[in-house]
């Protein structure tokens, strides 16, 4: 996770080419990649249906991608590793979403004492080593990791990384809340006796959506890289369970048998991960 | 939107290029630095309090270790750290105890070891330093290069391979390309050996220090630490520069009849600088945990090599630490980087002061 | 994790292979080359160097090359002296054992070894570290009759006198005789302020030269080291914690021994020209708690012993590097064995009530399914393969398997909150000590998750086996202790409270450019570090 978390792309002004296909290009990859991962019960193989007699088997139409060191087909490996890894991003992205707007509510506060607190949990959170305290967390959730096939481990592990990632998203939002509220726009609904309910919901709310939408693809990009990270590390899922970054630590013990094993969920994770970024780009500078 | 960020929910700290130009009393300055303080030190209690809190939540405590199959603490020094550090006593007592004299510089004593805490991490912050500095620099460098001559042939077809290049580059995990080349370099390296060391920070074999050693065991680890971070800011520069290109203070230069090569590297690649150098200060929370993948891979004896191996062995007091020491550092260095960016003098704090928590 | 017990006998039959594998010591015609310098990358960095405090594998590895002790077990099983002069003499009653030591011998700081060293680190042991197991709670003096000798007196027979000072028990031996004068005189209170913990001087071929937290320990030729040897100048053990990266720094020269890697990478560096020696001394196993509702029934356990394919584990899953085993004891000469028979294992089950419903599913007993947990340890993907290997064989009976991979299995083992838990374990010598901590009835671990009062994990008790163990105890012929062993274990294996599976391959690694080692199944790879050299 040498990752500089995205953001600043957010504030620089745009110039230059616009990256329509990149942006198109990581849309069909991410499009293919979640309808895959969707269906990859279809897989005539199952995620865990080991035959040992069958290890490491080079590519073939059998298996598009070999088998690994217990003879699983790793295509259907990949495939399912992607069902943890990107329900750890989308888990975290939504938890950073909502602990942004949160914090950033109470940033506009019009109450300077409240607004400067929030502000100062923000800049630790900003602060905060947060791949440090996710190494921390393991101590903590070793056993929910393997919870549940994965899944309830994919949840805690998208919980966690989303409740670091959401500082550089409360500021933005933040602004936004601020000025709206400064707006004519504002002052025309108050002039019109506008019920508190309908400003919130129908032009507040959907004003900090369209706001915050274009970052999170960051934040989900960031979050399958720390998982990859975590999990390669020893940190996050162990290796029965299927994810991108539990694939590639297993492959890096088989390298020599297959450095197809390392490989081929690497792919998948930097492909997926730079699909994000298109797309969070151009939906940034569309919104600008 | 971008003006509007500086602008963001008033806060009083840093100074401000308006009221530098203004030439404010010494008492505000004094005022906005003791503001300054205060709010850093609040945040760093911020910091500390949730990585305590945390601890706690470790099963059996921050001292389970002391019991379990890892410990190699004697029963007197049980008793002797249970004394010190009020363990037995409730949890704030214990946060009170532990923040005392961690402000004297103790942190207590490695659960696994024994040593003090402050003397295992003292030993792994110059490697780590090193590495940063590395990637920091060479990242900065190639960044601000490319990204200007990208600028500069905007549109062409070294720009557009540049932006597909790094635009995959930005999203693969540091120590995939890391086993990957290694894999390669003793691959091809055939009996001679790779061409690079490939584990460790020196090869020992003389007692002083040997630069050009210590540099030949930097490259691996700064290549594959700076590659998504060049990647990233080569992008962030381009689109900076291209910008500034439209700017008027270029237009200007150009109709006093500057070449060109002046214009883009004197005027807008020095207005650059001071954001990437301040990007790149923000950025440290995230390339200094980021480190502990690459220093894990190349057996880099850092502090992110410590704190994986203290988290394996249950020793909370050095995670708790470092994870606390790394915090501080990244406070104080966005701060400063903020303050940097400002005496460089660009227009362009904002993206810091976004970044920073906006103040 | 790993506990190893030291005793008399050796596994002979171990040994053939090995014996032949020493080719390469003094093939050379122009003998030993001087110089140079070996790299052994170590996971983890050591604590410190005192072998009293630090007890890890790791630790043993580099003190092994600092400290010597009085005598050493041979790859034969032989014991052999080394700052001994001869093996000690035993009074007729077995009472008093009188060692005589070497002469000549010199510490690394220039000061001669005498019996007060001895003296002094034997209290050590008996009073400072507090060791009762191997005997030392049986002695009542140490005495130093002259400068070169010792004099024990022991409260009745102890058949380990002579492991005591092998060198070769974690469990209570000595782990190196320490000097008095550089340790200090103020008596061995607390183990950490003895002034040798952080400057070792020892009298074997190194002696530290430098150490870098978290980066490398080195080790300069001691110039006092009584010879032969050492013929390397020093010794670096770099701090490396990922594996792959080890093998690779074999296999490019920058490094030229590697100690207990992982077996899959041994035949990548068997083609790169490396000696590769498998020491099969660790059981893999799969402990089954003895006390849960399912696990009770003998059946039970029976079936799945009987539908768990030994020499497919071997082949498949640790690479053809280990041999299957069916019991404790393995490394005797005519170990026992057992079978594969999954229509057996299915049969069982039905006897036992468990009924096979629809394919692929649990069987059903009263409504409940035949559902258990694997608990395997992390960080091993060997052990990730083998658990996923039994869950299958498992399943193909009818037993259903869930895995949970722990990072602190040795507590849930202890503690008894487990069904079914995967693991190793070894030992070097008498499989007797072994079997009595691991299997007696009393010999349970207490509820406090440590393995002090004793390994019993999977809480077997049948009183037909401790009576038959302790018939083996007073045997002190050992062909007929093998006698009486087996027959205890034919009572365990017919209740088998744990299914063993195969030996779980730890291997070492020696460069083609090493030259003068010999693999030595009882002891760290550098106990004969004085005779390498580089060619």
């Amino acid at each position: 996770m040498t990752q500089p978390s995205a953001l600043t792309g957010e504030l620089i002004s745009v110039g230059g080419t616009k990256p329509q296909f990149a942006a198109k290009a990581g849309a069909i990859w991410l499009a293919i990649i979640v309808a895959a991962a969707v269906l990859a019960p279809l897989s005539p193989y199952g995620v865990n249906a080991i035959s040992v007699q069958s290890a490491f088997l080079p590519v073939s139409l059998h298996h598009l991608l070999g088998t690994d060191d217990v003879g699983r087909d790793m295509l259907t490996r990949v495939l399912y590793g992607g069902r943890l890894s990107l329900l750890v991003a989308i888990v975290s992205a939504l938890v950073g979403a909502a602990l942004a707007i949160a914090v950033a509510a109470v940033e506009a506060n019009k109450n300077k004492l409240l607004a400067r607190s929030a502000q100062r949990i923000n800049e630790s959170f900003n602060a905060f080593p947060a791949q440090f305290a996710l190494i921390v967390a393991y101590g903590i959730f070793a056993f929910g990791y393997s919870a549940g096939a994965g899944v309830i481990g994919a949840l805690i592990m998208g919980t966690l990384i989303g409740a670091f990632s959401w500082p550089f998203m409360t500021p933005i939002i933040a602004l936004r809340i601020i000025d709206f509220y400064g707006s004519p726009r504002m002052n025309s609904l108050i002039a019109i006796g506008a019920p508190r309910r309908h400003i919130f919901f129908r032009h507040l709310l959907p004003m900090v959506i369209a706001t915050i939408w274009p970052l999170l693809p960051y934040v989900a990009g960031d979050a399958l890289v720390t998982e990859g990270t975590l999990s390669f590390l020893g940190f996050g899922f162990q290796p029965p369970i299927a994810s991108w970054g539990t694939m590639m630590a297993t492959g890096e013990s088989y390298i020599y048998q297959s450095p197809l094993l390392i490989i081929a969920p690497g792919i998948a994770l930097a492909a997926t991960v730079a699909s994000l970024l298109a797309i969070g780009e151009a939906a940034r500078r569309a919104n600008s | 939107m971008v003006s509007q960020v500086a602008e963001a929910p008033a806060d009083s700290s840093a100074g401000r290029p308006a009221d530098r130009r203004a030439g404010v009393a010494w008492a505000v300055r004094v005022r906005q630095f003791v503001m300054a303080t205060l709010s850093v030190a609040m945040t760093l209690l911020i910091i500390c309090v949730a990585t305590f809190g945390l601890m706690q939540l470790v099963p059996g405590g921050p001292l389970a270790a002391l019991g379990g199959s890892h410990g190699k603490a004697s029963h007197q020094q049980i008793q002797l750290l249970t004394h010190e550090f009020l363990l037995n006593k409730p949890a704030y007592l214990q946060f009170w105890a532990w923040l005392r004299s961690s402000l004297q510089g103790h942190f207590g004593y490695s659960l696994v070891s024994g040593s003090p805490v402050a003397q295992l991490i003292q030993a792994r912050i110059l490697p780590s330093v090193e590495l940063f500095v590395a990637i920091a620099s060479v990242s900065v460098a190639i960044a601000w290069v490319l990204g200007l001559w990208l600028a500069k042939h905007e549109g062409g077809w070294v720009d557009r391979l540049v932006l597909s290049v790094t635009g995959v580059a930005q999203g693969i995990p540091a120590f995939w390309i890391g086993v990957l080349i290694i894999y390669v370099l003793v691959k091809t390296g055939g009996p001679s050996g790779p061409i690079l060391p490939i584990a460790g920070s020196e090869s020992y074999q003389s007692s002083g220090i040997a630069l050009g050693d210590l540099f030949s065991h930097l490259i691996l680890p700064t290549f594959v630490g700076a590659t998504v971070v060049t990647s990233y800011y080569i992008r962030v520069v381009r689109d900076l520069a291209v910008d500034a290109l439209q700017d008027d203070y270029v237009h200007v230069a150009r109709a006093k009849g500057l070449s060109e090569m002046r214009v883009v590297n004197m005027h807008v690649g020095k207005n650059i600088i001071g954001p990437l150098l301040g990007l790149m200060g923000a950025d440290l929370p995230s390339i200094l945990t980021g480190l502990v993948a690459v220093e894990e891979i190349f057996s880099w004896p850092g502090l992110g090599q410590l704190l994986a191996s203290s988290s394996a062995r249950q020793d909370y007091p050095v995670v708790l630490a470092i994870t606390v020491i790394s915090g501080a550092i990244a406070i104080v260095s966005m701060r400063l980087s903020r303050l940097l960016a400002d005496w460089i003098g660009t227009g362009r704090r904002e993206v810091l002061s976004a970044r920073t928590g906006g103040q | 994790m790993h506990i190893r017990l030291v005793s008399r006998i050796l596994p002979l039959i171990l040994l053939v292979p090995l014996a032949a594998s020493c080719s390469s010591g003094g093939s050379g015609a122009q003998g030993p080359a001087r110089g140079g310098t070996v790299t052994l990358p170590i996971v983890e960095d050591p604590e410190n160097l005192n072998p009293y405090l630090e007890q890890t594998n790791e630790t043993n590895l580099i003190t092994k090359t600092i400290y010597q002790d009085l005598v050493d077990l041979s790859p034969t099983g032989k014991y052999v002296p080394v700052l001994a002069a001869a093996l000690p003499n035993v009074s007729a009653n077995g009472k008093v054992v009188t060692w005589t030591l070497k002469k000549g011998i010199r510490w690394s700081d220039g000061t001669p070894f005498t019996s007060a060293d001895v003296v002094y680190t034997a209290k050590l042991l008996i009073t400072g570290l507090g060791v009762s197991g191997l005997g030392w709670n049986l002695i009542t003096s140490v005495t130093a009759p002259t400068a070169y000798s010792v004099r024990l007196t022991y409260s009745k027979f102890d058949p380990a006198y002579l492991d005591q000072f092998s060198g070769m028990a974690p469990d209570g031996g000595t782990q190196g005789i320490f000097s008095k004068d550089a340790c200090g005189t103020s008596g061995p209170q607390d183990l950490s302020d003895l002034r040798c913990t952080s400057k070792p001087v020892g009298t074997g071929p190194f002696i530290l030269s430098s150490w870098r937290r978290g980066e490398a320990v080195t080790l300069a030729k001691n110039r006092y080291y009584a010879g032969p040897g050492p013929y390397l100048d020093k010794i670096i053990f770099p701090e490396v914690p990922s594996a792959f990266v080890d093998n690779e720094m074999l296999q490019s020269n920058q490094a030229q021994a590697l100690w207990s890697i992982d077996y899959h990478s041994v035949k990548q560096l068997r083609a790169s020209g490396a000696t590769v020696v498998a020491n099969n001394l660790w059981a893999s196993r799969m402990e089954i708690n003895n006390t849960q509702p399912i696990t009770s029934d003998v059946r039970v356990r029976q079936a799945m012993s009987l539908a768990l394919n030994r020499a497919s584990i071997v082949k498949y899953i640790f690479d053809g590097e280990s041999t299957p085993i069916y019991s404790n004891l393995f490394s005797i000469g005519n170990a026992p064995t057992g079978t594969y028979d999954p229509a057996a294992a299915g049969k069982l089950l039905t006897q036992a009530g468990w009924i096979q419903g629809a394919k692929g599913q649990p069987r059903v007993k009263d409504g409940q399914p035949l559902k258990l947990n694997l608990l395997i340890p992390s960080q091993s993907s060997g052990y990730a393969a083998l658990g996923q290997y039994v869950q299958s064989e498992l399943a193909a009976v009818g037993i259903g398997i869930s895995i949970t991979v722990s990072s602190d299995e040795d507590t849930r083992i202890l503690k008894g909150q487990y069904n079914l838990a995967l693991r190793d374990d070894g030992f070097v010598g008498d499989p007797i000590g072994y079997m009595e901590r691991y299997y007696l009835t009393d010999s349970k671990p207490a509820s406090d998750g440590t393995w002090d009062s004793g390994w019993n994990v999977d809480r077997y008790e049948s009183p037909q086996f401790d009576a038959a163990i302790k018939k083996a105890q007073v045997q002190p012929d050992n062909a007929k202790r093998d006698q009486a062993l087996l027959a205890a274990n034919a009572i365990w294996q017919r209740d088998m409270p744990a299914v063993f599976l195969a030996t779980y391959p730890y291997p070492d690694v020696y460069s083609a450019a090493l030259h003068g080692w010999q693999p030595n199944p009882n002891s760290p790879m550098t106990w004969d570090v004085a005779q390498w050299y580089l060619r």
